[in-house]
């Protein structure tokens, strides 16, 4: 799975431990969802869309839409 | 990847942690140091020792391992998994030895589970750490507590096979040390999977 958590994590100038605690998960985890080794849970996902006021879709999609 | 920005300093610290450790581990096997540090201390040394040498070189090999729980509830982790490990490496040096000074019968067999009560609250202690974790934390520990356990199993079952056919003795104090291994498979396998989604 691509996403862009990085993309709009920097648009907003924030770390990815600022986005953690927003997220309420740590540092760790934001990583490992940026670096797409690790995709997050609907809860989790949905968090992320409602963050950045954006769809899930248009956040995180499937490796063969890249 | 993103790094904290005091990576190379934590790097540092870690790399003194087991040079340190090892050290330590060095003084009190060389046989010119035994002499000056008494018997009884020895295992508790060397405990220390090798405990710092591999705290330090797993930090080194999986620097996120700290990054795993919530900052702000290290002590209370602490606090919760720190005494029943704690008390159960006593219980392992010690329990035997004080078990045989008992009477015989009821009070005998009742002090004999308390390395069983020991292992009992870890478990709690590691329920309530995992309440504070996030999802991915919370399946790096399923995973990594998973794994130590089969692994665990298959030593024991290997040792139990070993003893049947003569080939191994297995005392019953070596029981003692199944929560130990098990503590010493979960924390390598931890640190590999952490270094997996760093």
């Amino acid at each position: 799975m691509k996403n862009r958590v990085r993309e709009l994590r920097e648009e907003r100038g924030w770390s990815q431990a600022q986005l953690g605690e927003r997220l309420r998960v740590s540092r760790q985890t934001v990583n490992a969802i940026e670096t797409g080794k690790y995709d997050p849970s609907l809860p989790v996902a949905f968090r992320i869309a409602a963050l950045f006021a954006s769809s899930i879709e248009s956040i995180f999609q499937p490796e063969d839409h890249a | 990847m993103t790094r904290h920005p005091s990576f190379p300093k934590t790097r540092l610290l870690y790399a003194l942690l087991a040079a340190a450790g090892a050290l330590l581990l060095v003084a009190v096997l060389l046989p010119w140091s035994r002499a000056a540090v008494p018997d009884a201390l020895v295992p508790w040394l060397a405990g220390i020792g090798s405990a710092g040498l591999g705290a330090g070189l797993l930090l080194l090999w999986s620097p996120g391992l700290l990054d795993i729980y919530p900052r702000a509830s290290t002590l209370r982790i602490t606090l919760d998994v720190g005494p029943p490990v704690l008390l159960y490496a006593l219980a392992i040096d010690g329990w035997p030895g004080l078990l045989d000074k008992l009477p015989a019968g009821g009070l005998r067999i009742a002090a004999a589970f308390l390395p069983a009560l020991l292992v009992l609250w870890a478990c709690r202690a590691f329920v309530r750490y995992m309440r504070l974790l996030d999802e991915l934390q919370q399946r790096v520990e399923l995973v990594s507590i998973a794994l130590a356990a089969a692994l665990t199993c298959i030593l024991a079952a290997a040792a139990g096979g070993l003893h049947s056919a003569g080939a191994v003795q297995v005392t019953g104090k070596a029981c003692l040390w199944v929560f130990p291994l098990l503590l010493l498979a979960y924390s390598l396998i931890r640190a590999a999977l952490t270094r997996r989604y760093q």
